[in-house]
């Protein structure tokens, strides 16, 4: 028997508002089927590890607490990649943007570039976010430029400069900055913490033991922004622009070094950001591991959301519940594995937004 | 024309009511296509009416729904090129599918399964040229691609063809990329071809060289046959473009009797390298009135390109390029809209449009900082609809609603968003390159009617075409590009298109109407005789034979220095040492290969 000939895929012309939400909800329900039967294959009652995986994350207000507060970084990053894909600028190097901005965020306390004891609260943490975002900025900018100005591939320049701000940080946790000879730096003064729910305990006795910090709303205003950027303003009608044709978008005048040396600061901006946030909110010193590889969940999480910032709010919630969860579950891989899958099913299912599977049966002399 | 009679001959494809449908199209309604040995089979038709469709499905690159398909008699049902390849059916795509940095027997060799394993290609070379001399194609067999002119690449495509036996020829567009000469050779080679008993079939929508070269024809019409191997006796050119569009097609462009204003661009000294950083532009000066169209002639390669992107900013040059008294050379692209510029590029698709978004975003790409469409840092989409919904309506854009995305508009109604875009903004300069490739006959007339308006209405126009009748039917003054130089300008009253089919191809321009002081002649390669110049160009090296010429009188147009500086460009041409002719163009075509052969900027 033959093969049915043309092959048996066609272009779309129009894909439908509806289809690519259908996709990508469609795209996780598969993942977690697969993943269903590969615990199936190791044994384990897939529903039982799936309804525990579910009520570690949304099971109590502290675990809800707990989801938002790993979404949080994830969400930064996410907005920052969403924004710099959008122009086709693949910034893989979120991961050590946060890790600078992590750095500048610490150097405010550990220098101490102010006097702890005398400067108000907010000041400290106002100096803490700046320099963040100015850390990820900066950093962002090698890339940006030797992009920008001498094409230099922007993912391997990204990639590496990961592992530079990794053993930059290693340098000063092991050395200067080594509290009593551990890999971290003393924990800072409260003046330098991100205030959390917890903190309110004595008024609202609920809020107790709540470890949610401010800088979810750092998330959700960046994402506000992120949005009106890209779909109210004359600059991201530039970036729109300069990411689907950028030989148009030189021909309309648009100057595209200094917009792709820009997206990238920006992009880098949010990821410092993410690593102040974690060092003031979270972990409240500089350490080896503050980040789970946020940095590169932090694409996924724009691939997933399509990029859209609304999106990214709700899709870095799904994965800061599976980074949760993954803490409650044995092997913790599980969680990295519907993770993997599901970034796999999604950018797979971009086919189906494009081509319609069509049977064409095959022309009469085929059968004879 | 010898071709067999039909009668007691087995057609060599016949092809019966053929359906092809793509989605939302229908390519071919039930066609029907019969191709005898020895002839040649024109198939006419606007873009989109079916003819390359019906094509790849003879070649297998597409299976029809319905329909049956002989070769020689026999059914047949190719799943891919090979089968068809298999059977003796060859095509000669628009778009050559050649190794650059090859030799002309390697790439004839590529796909082969013999020689197996050792390479002894002196003994290819030779069967190579012995097959080129047996259909009279002139081609080195050892010469690489890159050292190729398009015509000469085009040889070793119908070579490659040849070579693996096949007695079907599918030329697509064969002359589309040729200038006039190399395409009257291409005729006679193919005629030649014929009449040793090759099949052709030839895809075309220029009416002139069906008329010269087809023995019978078939139109096609939205994918129907309108006419079913007709002979060609007895057809007007206008009876077969009524075929072909369904209406009587004007061929007289409405231009008004106008004298060109003040001066709005000058181009002064201009050199500029090419992507290979070769030089591409050499001394070029040029200037440019309100209400003048400039056309610009040249075969493919010759700078053309380079000089639209240097003065859209697009490249950097030296010299200096006025545009209302500002110099715009070296600034950026944004510079120059400001001046006033708008821009046609040759790649409607890859520069002059982003295809994934929406009509509107298309139409307001070079005025999103201007009110209505933006406030402050705003973007308001509302308004730009409400700009482009205007324009559309104007410009009569085919779409559904400026939502639409630019790359679902056929080519004719992108090229209008292009003209709406630029036009519209009431530019002073207008730099159209290649405006009415690929276009059909309704929407070539279009473009050329709307840039005419543009003329009537003050703005200067630059355009630079591969089409001669079109320079011819639009232009004030015609510039021949060669080389990067412009070997001569024409004023209206003076056009000849075999002077300039002669000047494209490098021969000096002499032996013009009219007459000079031979003092001021300063060309030095003059000949009395062209065809003696295309025959041998070892005439550049003859002594200067005074021969009173028009260069001085068209150039006078201008009363700037420029005629001497273009003057005395001319003698520069033939200094190179005396060589052989296939030496000697190998030479030129090298230059001109080179030149051709550009990769994409980015």
């Amino acid at each position: 028997m033959k093969i049915p000939y043309p092959v048996p895929v066609k272009r779309t012309e129009d894909t439908p508002k509806w289809l690519p939400v259908v996709t990508s909800v469609g795209a996780v329900l598969l993942a977690f089927i697969i993943s269903a039967l590969i615990l199936a294959a190791t044994g384990a009652d897939p529903f039982k590890v799936f309804s525990y995986m579910y009520k570690a994350s949304f099971g109590s207000w502290g675990a809800l607490s707990d989801v938002i507060v790993k979404a949080t970084p994830l969400m930064l990053i996410g907005l920052g990649c969403s924004l710099a894909f959008r122009m086709r600028l693949w910034n893989i190097g979120a991961e050590g943007q946060f890790f600078v901005g992590a750095f500048m965020a610490a150097a405010v306390v550990m220098v101490p570039l102010v006097d702890l004891e005398t400067t108000p609260a907010w000041v400290i943490i106002s100096l803490m976010a700046v320099l963040g975002m100015l850390g990820g900025a900066l950093y962002a900018f090698i890339a940006g430029v030797l992009k920008a100005k001498l094409n230099i591939n922007e993912i391997i320049i990204t990639l590496m400069l990961n592992y530079i701000a990794v053993l930059w940080n290693n340098y000063w946790i092991f050395g200067k900055w080594s509290e009593a000879g551990f890999q971290m730096t003393k924990t800072f003064p409260k003046v330098a913490w991100l205030p959390r729910l917890a903190d309110f305990a004595k008024q609202v006795p609920a809020f107790s033991g709540i470890t949610l910090h401010v800088g979810i709303l750092f998330g959700l205003i960046s994402a506000v922004i992120v949005y009106l950027i890209i779909y109210r303003s004359k600059w991201g009608y530039k970036i729109t622009l300069i990411g689907d044709n950028r030989r148009a978008a030189r021909y309309a005048g648009i100057n595209i070094t200094a917009n792709t040396i820009l997206v990238f600061m920006i992009s880098g901006a949010l990821a410092g950001l993410a690593g102040m946030t974690e060092v003031s909110g979270v972990v409240h010193r500089l350490q080896e591991r503050i980040s789970t590889s946020y940095g590169f969940s932090g694409v996924i999480v724009a691939w997933l959301a399509k990029l859209h910032p609304f999106a990214v709010i709700v899709v870095s919630i799904l994965f800061g519940a599976l980074l949760v969860a993954s803490r409650e579950i044995q092997p913790s891989g599980i969680s990295f594995l519907i993770q993997g899958i599901t970034l796999f099913l999604v950018i797979s299912s971009d086919v189906l937004l494009k081509y319609q599977i069509k049977w064409v049966r095959p022309a009469k002399e085929s059968a004879q | 024309m010898t071709f067999y009679e039909e009668t007691n001959t087995v057609p060599a494809v016949e092809m019966q009511d053929i359906v092809l449908r793509f989605p939302g199209v229908l390519a071919n309604d039930h066609v029907n296509f019969t191709l005898y040995p020895g002839e040649i089979h024109a198939l006419l038709g606007e873009n989109g009416a079916g003819k390359s469709t019906l094509m790849n499905a003879l070649m297998g690159l597409y299976r029809p729904e319905s329909g049956e398909i002989r070769i020689h008699g026999e059914r047949v049902s190719f799943n891919s090129p090979r089968d068809a390849i298999a059977a003796g059916i060859g095509m000669v795509h628009q778009h050559f599918m050649l190794v650059e940095n090859q030799t002309v027997t390697e790439n004839i060799l590529i796909g082969l399964d013999l020689p197996r394993f050792a390479l002894n290609l002196k003994k290819y070379d030779q069967e190579i040229s012995s097959l080129a001399e047996q259909f009279g194609i002139h081609i080195d067999p050892t010469a690489r691609i890159w050292q190729l002119s398009v015509g000469e690449q085009q040889r070793v495509e119908i070579l490659k063809i040849l070579y693996r036996g096949a007695d079907i020829l599918i030329m697509d567009e064969p002359t589309a990329v040729l200038a006039p000469q190399e395409a009257d050779e291409l005729i006679a080679t193919l005629k030649g071809m014929a009449a040793q008993g090759k099949s052709i079939a030839f895809i075309s929508h220029k009416l002139n060289e069906v008329k010269q070269v087809a023995d019978k024809l078939t139109v096609l019409r939205r994918g129907r046959v309108t006419a079913e191997r007709i002979n060609l006796q007895g057809f007007t050119r206008e009876s077969l473009a009524s075929l072909m569009v369904g209406r009587e097609v004007i061929f007289n462009l409405h231009k008004s009797e106008q004298t060109a204003g003040r001066e709005v661009m000058r181009l002064e000294d201009i050199s500029a390298l090419n992507n290979k950083n070769l030089p591409a532009l050499r001394n070029v000066n040029l200037d440019l009135h309100e209400g003048e169209i400039l056309g610009i002639a040249g075969v493919a390669g010759n700078g053309q390109s380079e000089l639209v992107e240097v003065i859209t900013g697009l490249r950097p040059c030296s010299g200096r390029i006025w545009l209302e008294g500002k110099d715009i050379a070296n600034k950026p692209p944004s510079f120059s809209i400001n001046q006033g510029l708008a821009h046609i590029p040759e790649d409607r698709i890859g520069v002059g449009s982003a295809p994934n978004l929406s009509l509107t975003s298309n139409i307001i790409m070079k005025r999103y900082d201007q009110q209505p469409v933006s406030k402050k840092w705003q973007l308001n989409y509302l308004a730009a609809d409400k700009l482009a919904g205007g324009l559309k309506t104007e410009y009569d854009i085919q779409a559904p609603d400026v939502h639409t995305q630019a790359r679902k508009l056929s080519g004719g109604n992108l090229q209008k968003l292009i003209l709406a875009r630029e036009l519209s903004s009431t530019p002073r300069l207008v730099v159209a390159m290649q405006p009415t490739r690929g276009l059909d006959v309704g929407a070539i007339e279009n473009v050329q009617q709307l840039l005419l308006n543009q003329r009537t209405q003050g703005c200067a126009i630059l355009l630079v075409s591969e089409d001669l009748d079109e320079l011819l039917s639009l232009s004030d003054r015609i510039a021949v590009m060669y080389e990067g130089r412009i070997v001569g300008i024409l004023d209206s009253r003076d056009f000849d298109i075999t002077q300039i089919g002669l000047m494209m191809t490098g021969t000096l321009p002499q032996r013009l109407p009219g007459t000079a002081n031979p003092e001021e002649t300063t060309c030095e390669g003059s000949s009395s005789n062209p065809d003696d110049i295309l025959e041998d160009h070892s005439h550049y090296q003859e002594p200067a034979q005074p021969e009173p010429t028009q260069v001085e009188e068209s150039l006078s147009v201008n009363e700037e220095p420029i005629q001497e500086s273009l003057l005395s460009e001319l003698p520069n041409l033939p200094e190179e040492p005396p060589l052989n002719l296939t030496e000697k163009e190998r030479v030129l075509r090298k230059v001109l290969g080179e030149k051709y052969k550009q990769g994409d900027q980015e």
